[in-house]
């Protein structure tokens, strides 16, 4: 059986361990994630899924346990190494796309690859010109994000991060702030992405119609799995 | 059971033509021709899961579906006083079940289904309904005090409910046997994860659970 691309292993994260008041928010997870899956993860406020999903991300550390992501162990990292995988491997999606409002589509697009690239050449534009044409937005390529509606940018924000073909998506409540019919064009576009890339993505999510369609459902109860339910 | 018995039955469907496919069950079952069990595990099943929509507009897909399961509601309904015929002259198991569908669980035809088979089996079974929150479920063990809590569940993210569910209802009723069935309880993954008693994936498997203590 294939190695899973990400696997966390006995994961804890404490916060403030030194202090008189640490605060324990993950417990002994451990989870892998096969490349090309579709996974969810649930759970009510404040059980762990944001942390979890910031150390899926490497953009924070736990407090023990390993993460490895394409067989390679992150804790030896250093902080540049991280960066470099991240911005690489990693895309994100979240909730509030965070876009550069003034910038247009375009160049909201490209920016993962000019923060990791010197130059950007012919081949990024063809590039981001393409992942637009595929979330349906090459009219306003050139529009500024500001001028977007809510749904045209949060599709941007998914072209945006798959500028870099990064192996794995990490979306936190990526339809949490679009009505019902945006969050259904927004979902399929996550499974387009999932099919035609074989891109693996894990998605936080309030909501169970997105939930319910994905592969895998995993349960965060008080830090730890709850419940971890295959398709 | 005919092949061509099922052929008619399945082109009245086609049709939508609810009239001609209740009468068409109901004949069926009155002549002698189909058990009750047969209609539901030979006719009514297989018509639900091959169930197929060439249109385009999948919306169109979903109310035909929806029609079908319609019309197969009424069927079961009309089924049940072939059941009570039969229960006279059936001896009784000296169990009662309770058969319900969790919270968000819509997908109540084969609930109804089993609770028709547990009665056949000599059970005292009674079908509560479909999205049941878990404290109505608790509630109701509280009163009717089962032997059994029989759980149907079709749609996986269901599993999530129904695990909260399970546990609330063994740590209030730690005697009281739960059964599981349903299309989200193939994956062996599902299942390892439910405290359960039993898991019927074949109707007739109903019977086993008398004398047996298969999981």
């Amino acid at each position: 059986m294939a190695e899973p691309l990400i696997r966390l292993k006995n994961i804890n994260k404490t916060y403030n361990p030194d202090s008189d008041f640490p605060t324990k928010v993950l417990f002994d997870i451990n989870l892998d994630f096969n490349r090309g899956s579709f996974s969810s993860i649930i759970g009510q406020s404040g059980s762990g899924k944001s942390t979890l999903l910031n150390i899926l991300g490497t953009l924070d550390r736990p407090t023990s346990g390993t993460i490895s992501i394409n067989g390679k162990d992150t804790a030896s990292m250093s902080k540049n190494e991280l960066s470099s995988l991240r911005n690489k491997t990693i895309g994100f999606i979240f909730q509030f796309h965070y876009l550069l409002p003034e910038f247009t589509a375009l160049e909201n697009v490209l920016m993962p690859h000019q923060i990791s690239k010197e130059q950007t050449d012919a081949e990024a534009y063809k590039h981001a010109e393409e992942l637009l044409d595929f979330v349906g937005l090459t009219k306003f390529k050139d529009n500024p994000a500001n001028e977007m509606s809510g749904g045209q940018q949060q599709r941007v924000a998914i072209a945006r991060s798959l500028m870099n073909n990064p192996d794995i998506i990490l979306a936190d409540e990526p339809t949490g702030n679009l009505d019902s019919d945006t969050t259904e064009t927004i979902y399929k576009l996550l499974r387009d992405v999932n099919k035609t890339y074989d891109t693996t993505f894990i998605v936080i999510t309030h909501d169970r119609k997105i939930a319910e369609k994905t592969d895998r459902v995993i349960e965060l109860k008080d830090g730890r799995v709850d419940s971890d339910f295959t398709k | 059971m005919s092949k061509s018995h099922y052929d008619t039955f399945i082109r009245h469907l086609d049709e939508e033509d609810k009239e001609a496919a209740v009468r068409y069950a109901w004949n069926l079952l009155d002549k002698g021709d189909l058990s009750v069990e047969k209609l539901y595990l030979d006719f009514i099943k297989p018509s639900l899961n091959n169930f197929s929509c060439t249109h385009e507009d999948k919306d169109i897909c979903i109310w035909k579906e929806h029609r079908r399961t319609s019309i197969i509601r009424t069927i079961l309904e009309i089924s049940y006083f072939f059941v009570m015929k039969r229960r006279q002259n059936i001896p009784k198991a000296g169990q009662s079940v309770l058969v319900v569908c969790p919270e968000e669980e819509y997908h109540e035809i084969g609930a109804i289904i089993a609770t028709h088979f547990f009665t056949l089996n000599g059970y005292d079974a009674s079908y509560i309904g479909a999205n049941t929150p878990k404290e109505q479920i608790t509630k109701a063990v509280q009163t009717f005090k089962p032997d059994l809590l029989a759980l149907s569940v079709t749609n996986y993210y269901n599993l999530v409910t129904t695990k909260k569910t399970i546990n609330a209802l063994k740590d209030a009723y730690p005697k009281l046997k739960i059964v599981i069935g349903g299309s989200a309880f193939h994956s062996l993954n599902a299942r390892n994860q439910l405290d359960h008693d039993f898991y019927i994936d074949d109707l007739n498997k109903i019977k086993t659970i008398l004398g047996g203590s298969q999981r």
